[in-house]
């Protein structure tokens, strides 16, 4: 892995942490439950995680 | 010969701390002042992060493995499927959070407990990772 790599990873993963952070503290502070919209953004950004993967696979395999 | 061990220890903190990033990011972050999830839909919304976090690390790590394998066909076909194996995986505890999230409607009890044993999974996916190392 090189060391730009393990850079964007580190940034993704940051990124992913700073998301699930604010939808807790915002839901919570404004004292309600994760809603079904926000459930959905979740899932919509693993499907496109989901392509790009399979995309690069697809490439290989 | 200093210029260059003083790049290669670089590499090796930035490799460091990526790893320690993925493990904390994947038991829990509350080092990273996660607030620790407490209802049904916190720990569903927190079992989806995880799942992508699992596939933007294995994209990261695939895509790193095939510059490293460079012609070897051997090579590529083995990291190959390696990234199909996680991607199944991934696909397989989606689909379990997926359903948790469907029966919450019908049934709270039943989809509470496979939301347990998903996220129960996802730790012994960090788990396995970790050995892989």
């Amino acid at each position: 892995m090189t060391i730009e790599q393990a850079l964007q990873l580190i940034i993704v993963l940051t990124q992913q942490i700073q998301s699930i952070r604010s939808l807790i503290t915002k839901a919570r502070a404004e004292g309600r439950d994760i809603t079904d919209a926000e459930l959905d953004e979740l899932t919509g950004r693993d499907d496109a995680a989901r392509k790009r993967l399979q995309d690069l696979i697809d490439k290989h395999s | 010969m200093r210029h260059l061990s003083r790049i290669t220890l670089r590499a090796t903190l930035i490799q460091s701390a990526f790893w320690a990033l993925l493990f904390t990011t994947l038991s829990g972050c509350a080092q990273l002042g996660v607030p620790q999830a407490k209802s049904f839909e916190e720990r569903l919304a927190w079992g989806y992060s995880m799942v992508t976090a699992v596939r933007e690390a294995t994209f990261y790590i695939y895509q790193a493995e095939l510059d490293t394998a460079g012609a070897d066909a051997d090579r590529i076909d083995a990291v190959t499927q390696d990234a199909i194996d996680m991607q199944k995986r991934a696909d397989t505890l989606r689909q379990a959070l997926d359903a948790a999230r469907i029966l919450k409607g019908t049934d709270f009890e039943t989809a509470d407990v496979r939301l347990e044993s998903t996220l129960a999974a996802l730790e012994a996916l960090r788990n396995y990772l970790e050995t892989r190392r």
